[in-house]
């Protein structure tokens, strides 16, 4: 089993979807449809962690480079959209960036309609999508048996939405500690986001059960199983913390137990969560190192 | 504490065109840490291979150009076909070798195509651990030293001066004061050095032959070598049914053998491979594979002999050939019998049972064997009822213990069957360079014309049989003859050449034997076995740095010659042995009496190739008076078959074949059409099925007896030995039996170190699937084997092709015994095989049983391949 | 525009002797570790009481061959697809080749070969292959792998000529079925070819660390 090359993707692909999780979270957080919005409140980028997604992007595209065994070659990776899930990859994390920036820079412009804004906000977030998509094309191809699976698409987005909407959870607890002088609110419960991002991490239990890179890695390879078991507890850990505060929350308004400040939880459930996926996807590549024959 | 540097973590060295030219240095540099790095391919210049953007550069290296081919001697004792090889060399640096394209390949006259081995040849000549200069073991001192550090000590850097002072003055010591019976010399390369000093111990007994270097001439077959007795590889293509019986070509005759064994397979022949391995011979060939337990197939042929006694009718279902046993054997009943000969002591009473009690049948082989009966008379009437069947084997079924009959039992069954002397009928062995190809050679080198040595008088005849070499340096004493034991009183070990540390059987003992003596002495060109045991190592050079080289087979003849200059401080044998000589008032003459142009010379106006009549033999190559000029020699102008400048331009020349060229050979014609006119050389003029001659020759040795017919003896460490109690069945604390194969990775122990080849082939312990669940092993485990003698550590590879009970291992790698524990962690089969002398004094290394168990420790051992380059200890640096 | 060439492997003559990848690591100065040509060793099969004499095993439905495969110059190549720099492109004659001077080496040409035919050059940063020996065949001469063969069981020619000699067969196990890349190869079945994406047995070479 060799990972070390990989490295780099490892923590290219975790950051690219934390980012696009996060953007997708945000937006929804913003909740543009519900009523009592401020209209020039209701996108992601009126909220300083935005800044996290476009600052994730930039450090993703870089670590991308350091896959490349000639960097300075990058500048041809957009040639062949006909045919390169690669190229369309690059491509949709461009286009997303470019979006995340200029509804970065439109609303941060006094006199702009709200709604362009808004608008630019779900564009990027199709484009998020549409990224994580391409992502998870690259590697389900036929020569790699391991990986060409719907689940590792499937693998991919639960990834964006469990990084993002626990990432939320983590910092709207942060912002109510940091008192009501935030201009910011969020208008989603913060247990919205836990329980959100507790489904994602069952579902992530779920997929990396039954993929086939878990399989049979863990069946083959020596060492497969240890990276195996250290995902799902590292898993079941972050959901373990994802619980507590979502039953404590649930408890009555006077109650001792009740959960005064869930997002401490969300941190901490965070780290266990993001180590997990660095784990799981350490186990991934090592899958895409083993030839069949 | 580990006897190599790996401290490093052994980064596979780089090896790329131009990284050729400074391989050693880079690849040595790699493990001295960083020096490997950095190296670029150069950008070639561009080709146009892309229409709509011409110019880009083509990927990989650059052609070659600026250079030129010239052929490169493929000098080992392989078992493949002598093979041409030509190496790419600019500017005294050689960046690829490739292999015979000098005329057009066709079935009947192929190239001389070279093997995986001689194609990575490169990586010997420029291996990273090449000797590259004199070096003295550090606590080494004229006496001995610290003795017990041999094998684990550092090493320092001397001078040749110093080296050959130290070497010739400790020589001179311990000749002095203990007479030239405590020099053991195993090798060859100072033959001449040590003849002219009286002589030095030697050592004996056959090794690749098995027991077919003795037996098979002394019952009328070849040895398989130097003599053949099938039939040459076109009349192959008229057998009907091939049967080959414990021999794997694909291995161990490379080059062109599987070819023609192809060959006749697509004309039509069936193939039966008796082996214990499904080999890879098998895997292209066989029709029929039939499983047999090693060293029994004694027993086999027998219960197959007996088969044809008890079904053959010659009216209703003539199975035996009593026509040619009548006229051509003697031995097989009590009617033919060589004077003298007690009548009773016939093949065919023994083979009934009429001589011990116990009939041979079918069933009591397969008890033996592990073939079933049924199937047992199914291949005796299956080789009877062929019109055509060439019975050949290959050496490894004599490599067993106390099987010195075994080769007499083969020739019993092709006797008792015909097969022999007729286009298409062959029984024989089919072995190494001669495989698929017998007969005597159509083209050949002259002699060297090198004089022979002053006589002086010998001081010592001593000779050990290899079985014994270790015991007799630890106690002195060795089998002289039969019941005599003679002391000795061994000081030094001379390896000029050679490998005997590491080939000889008992490797643990001659570790032991080697801490033992005064002075060890090794002249290699790699650090292997026995220069890591030695207290001197001189550097030679390789055959690629030495003026020529000739070498052929049937129908082919190479003239190869120096490729590069030697490298580092590597020198000739002649001249070490004449340095030597000097120093011990030897007449340098005598150790160097002709210069290497002139053996070349000679050897080239010498060269003959048979004419179109097949007989008369001509001159093969035309010398002008300008080419002796030029060649700066002595010798007259003569007319060849091809000029001297074409030969050295090709550097072969092949005999054009044609099944009706008059060129062909059936081995025995003449004696079976007429055996009073035609006979044999042995005592009887007939082959010998009692033959009392290989009878009283065993005897004499002194380690065992034999009949003078071919009666089964359960072999030491044979399959019998598996059980504490064989009767009933009840096995011992070593169940499994271990075959040592030809390796497809090496030549005997030479090429071990070659990265590409290590790569190429892990050398694995093969174990069939059954033996392993049993275990409770997979592929990859790293396991122990555990012989009576010593114990290896190798990763599994776990395969259906292995019969089960039988277990496998290449032989020849590089022994890396842990000083701690004992224990070889490469894989030296020399380290399982016990030091047993049986017979002849032949190396039974098919017979040894062993036990096998998972290793406490790493999950997974890391690849050879991926371990540094054996580098001595304390010379790192250039 | 010519003929697409391709390899033609009679895997009933392959012994799996490997002089054709050393022949390949000579030619292209090749370090242990890379490889543009290897030997796959496939094959199975069980031991089971001898039905003649049940106190004896005997082999049941045993069979092993050997594949000697490189880059294929597939008609469709995945590498070529997979390419985001389209470094990897195609001669007229049909050779897959890698211009190193856009080759980025991203290496999803390695994941995306069914073939693992791709070798990547840390010493380059650029991604390898086998390029038909085109300086050899350019010079009206052929491969090192097919002129090192010892039993002859390597070919090179004009694709639609090898099939018209040795057939359409262009998979055995356990190389993946010829739809998915439609390879340039031709192969001689060997008499227990197995059919691709069928095979009862396996290949070891990646448990044993052989390429």
């Amino acid at each position: 089993m060799t990972i070390l090359h990989e490295w780099p993707l490892v923590f290219f692909t975790l950051t690219v979807q934390l980012a696009v999780g996060l953007h997708l979270a945000l937006l929804a957080a913003m909740g543009p449809l519900r009523s009592g919005v401020p209209a020039g409140k209701a996108n992601p980028w009126s909220n300083r962690p935005s800044l996290l997604v476009g600052l994730l992007m930039a450090v993703a595209l870089t670590i991308s480079l350091l896959h490349l065994g000639t960097p300075f070659n990058a500048v041809h990776t957009l040639s062949n959209l006909d045919d390169s899930w690669l190229s369309r990859e690059i491509l949709a994390a461009l286009v997303f960036l470019g979006l995340w920036g200029l509804g970065f820079w439109l609303g941060s412009r006094p006199g702009v309609a709200p709604w362009k804004v808004r608008a630019l906000a779900w564009a990027a977030a199709v484009a998020g999508i549409a990224l994580v998509g391409a992502m998870a094309r690259i590697y389900m191809v036929p020569a790699r048996p391991l990986w060409d699976h719907w689940l590792t698409a499937a693998g991919f987005f639960l990834t964006a939405l469990l990084l993002g909407a626990v990432g939320v959870a983590a910092w709207a607890e942060h912002l109510s500690a940091s008192g009501s002088a935030s201009p910011v609110r969020v208008f989603l419960p913060g247990g919205a986001f836990l329980a959100a991002g507790l489904a994602a991490a069952l579902g992530q239990v779920a997929v990396t059960l039954t993929h086939p890179v878990t399989v049979e890695m863990t069946a083959s390879a020596a060492g497969g199983s240890s990276l195996a078991t250290a995902r799902l507890l590292l898993l079941l850990c972050g959901a373990v913390l994802l619980v507590v505060p979502l039953v404590r929350s649930s408890l009555p308004g006077g109650s001792p137990l009740r959960a005064e400040k869930p997002g401490r939880w969300a941190a901490a459930a965070l780290l266990f969560l993001g180590a997990s996926e660095v784990v799981g996807r350490m186990l991934f590549y090592a899958a895409g190192t083993v030839d069949s024959f | 504490m580990p006897d190599h540097p790996d401290g490093d973590e052994g980064r596979p060295f780089r090896l790329d065109r131009r990284g050729f030219l400074k391989w050693g240095a880079v690849a040595g540099g790699s493990a001295l840490g960083g020096l490997g790095s950095g190296i670029k391919i150069p950008g070639g210049p561009p080709l146009p291979w892309d229409i709509e953007e011409p110019g880009v550069p083509a990927p990989g290296p650059p052609p070659l150009t600026g250079g030129q081919w010239v052929p490169a001697p493929c000098w080992h004792n392989c078992g493949g076909q002598r093979c041409l090889l030509l190496a790419y060399v600019v500017d005294g640096e050689v960046l690829a070798v490739k292999t015979d394209d000098t005329h057009p390949d066709t079935p009947h006259t192929p190239q001389m195509r070279a093997c995986a081995r001689g194609r990575a040849q490169q990586g010997q000549v420029f291996a990273p651990d090449r000797l590259r200069y004199p070096m003295k073991r550090r606590n080494w001192e004229p006496g001995g030293g610290k003795r017990a550090l041999r094998g684990v000590d550092e090493w320092e850097r001397i001078s040749w001066d110093e080296a050959l002072d130290l070497t010739a003055a400790e020589l001179e010591r311990i000749l002095a004061r203990h007479g030239n019976e405590a020099v053991l010399e195993l090798g060859s390369t100072l033959r001449r050095l040590f003849s002219g000093l009286g002589g030095a111990v030697t050592n004996w007994g056959s090794t690749s032959w098995g027991t077919w270097l003795d037996t098979g001439p002394r019952i009328g077959l070849g040895d398989g070598l130097r003599d053949t007795s099938h039939n040459d590889r076109l009349d192959l293509q008229n057998s009907e049914l091939i049967v080959l019986w414990g021999g794997n070509p694909a291995w161990t005759a490379q080059g062109n053998a599987m070819y023609y064994y192809l060959q006749a397979k697509r004309a039509g022949a069936r193939f039966v491979f008796i082996d214990p391995y499904y080999n890879d011979s098998a895997m292209v060939l066989a029709d029929e594979w039939v499983p047999v337990r090693p060293g029994t197939d004694h027993a086999l042929a027998l219960g197959m002999a007996y088969t044809l006694l008890e079904e053959d009718d010659p009216a209703t279902n003539p199975l035996i050939d009593w026509d040619f046993l009548n006229r051509c054997t003697v031995g097989f009943d009590g009617d033919h019998m060589p004077p003298g000969a007690d009548p009773g002591d016939n093949v065919r009473d023994y083979v009934l049972g009429r001589r011990d009690g116990i009939p041979k049948t079918p069933e009591w082989a397969a008890r033996i064997s592990g073939v079933s009966a049924p199937r047992i008379r199914r291949l005796a009437r299956r080789i009877a009822r062929a019109r055509r069947a060439a019975l050949l084997t290959a050496w490894a079924p004599a490599r067993t213990h106390n099987t010195d009959s075994w080769p007499q039992m083969f020739l019993t069954l092709g006797c008792m069957t015909g097969h022999i002397g007729q286009p298409g009928r062959m029984t024989g062995v089919s072995c190494w360079e001669r495989t698929a190809d017998g007969g005597p050679f159509l083209v050949g080198a002259g002699g060297s014309g090198e004089p022979p040595m002053r006589r002086v008088p010998r001081k010592t005849t001593a000779r050990i049989n290899n079985s014994e070499l270790w015991q007799a340096v630890l106690e002195g004493e060795y089998t002289a003859g039969e019941g005599e034991r003679r002391k000795v009183d061994l000081r030094a070990i001379v390896h000029d050449g050679a490998s005997a540390l590491n080939q000889v059987s008992g490797l643990l003992k001659g570790i032991e034997a080697h801490r033992k003596v005064e002075f060890v002495l090794t002249l290699n060109f790699v650090y292997n076995t026995n220069a890591r045991y030695s207290d001197i190592v001189l550097p030679v050079t390789t055959q690629w740095e030495r003026h020529s080289y000739f070498k052929g087979n049937r129908d082919h003849l190479v003239w190869a010659r120096k490729v590069v200059e030697p490298r580092y401080e590597a020198r000739d044998d002649s001249w070490i042995a004449t340095e030597l000589g000097r120093r011990l008032g030897i007449d340098p003459g005598e150790m160097l009496p002709l210069s290497p142009e002139q053996e070349e010379f000679n050897r080239l106006a010498g060269s003959w190739v048979v004419g179109p009549d097949g007989q008369e033999r001509e001159k093969l190559v035309a010398i002008t008076a300008q080419d002796i000029r030029k060649m700066n020699v002595q010798g007259e102008p003569q007319e060849g078959r091809i000029s001297l400048e074409e030969f050295r331009r090709k550097g072969i020349y092949v005999v054009p074949r044609h099944p009706d060229d008059g060129l062909g050979y059936v081995a025995f014609a003449d004696f079976r059409q007429d055996p009073e006119r035609h006979p044999l050389s042995t005592p009887s003029g007939r082959f010998e099925l009692h033959c009392q001659d290989i009878a009283d020759h065993v005897r004499s040795v002194g380690f065992t007896r034999i009949d003078p017919i071919p009666v089964y003896r359960p072999p030491a460490e044979g399959y019998e030995e598996t059980f504490t109690d064989f009767e009933r069945g009840i096995k011992g604390p070593h169940p499994l039996q271990l075959i040592t194969l030809h390796y497809r990775r090496r030549t005997h122990s030479v090429f071990d170190n070659v990265a590409w080849l290590r790569e190429a082939f892990p050398q694995e312990f093969i174990m069939n699937p059954l033996d392993a669940e049993a275990r409770g092993l997979a592929t990859g485990d790293p396991v122990m084997v555990q012989s009576r003698h010593g114990a290896v550590l190798r990763p599994l590879f776990v395969t259906e092709r292995i019969m089960p009970g039988v277990v496998a291992l290449g032989e020849g790698a590089w022994a890396d015994v842990d000083p701690r524990t004992g224990v070889d962690r490469a894989g030296a089969t020399n380290v399982l095989n016990g030091d047993r002398p049986t017979g002849q004094g032949h190396q039974g290394w098919n017979t040894c049983v062993v036990e096998v168990r998972r290793h406490r420790g790493p999950e997974r051992l890391e690849a050879d391949w991926r371990r540094p380059p054996r580098i001595p200890r304390g010379v790192e640096g250039p | 525009m010519s003929a697409p060439l391709g390899f033609h492997l009679d895997a009933s003559a392959c012994i799996g002797c490997r002089t054709c990848v050393i022949a390949c690591n000579s030619k292209n100065g090749l370090p242990v570790g890379r490889h543009y040509r290897r030997v796959v060793e496939y094959g199975g099969g069980s031991w089971i009481p001898d039905p003649e004499d049940p106190t004896l095993m005997a082999p049941s439905g045993l069979f092993a061959y050997c594949l000697s495969i490189s880059c294929m110059h597939c008609e469709d190549p995945a590498c070529m697809a997979a390419c985001p720099t389209e470094a990897i492109r195609k001669r007229p004659d049909g050779v897959v080749l890698i211009d190193s001077a856009r080759c980025a080496g991203c290496r999803y040409c390695e994941w995306a070969c069914p073939y693992g035919a791709l070798s990547f050059d840390p010493s380059t940063g650029r991604m390898t292959k086998c390029d038909l020996c085109v300086d050899l065949m350019d010079a009206g001469e052929e491969p090192w792998c097919v002129t090192s063969c010892v039993t002859r069981a390597l070919e090179v020619g004009p694709l639609d000529e090898l099939r018209a000699e040795h057939g359409s067969l262009d998979a055995l196990a356990p190389l993946p079925p010829g739809d998915q890349t439609r390879p340039g190869l031709v192969i001689t079945p060997h008499r227990h070819g197995q059919p691709a994406g069928e095979g009862s047995g396996r290949s070891s070479n990646p448990e044993r660390d052989l390429r």
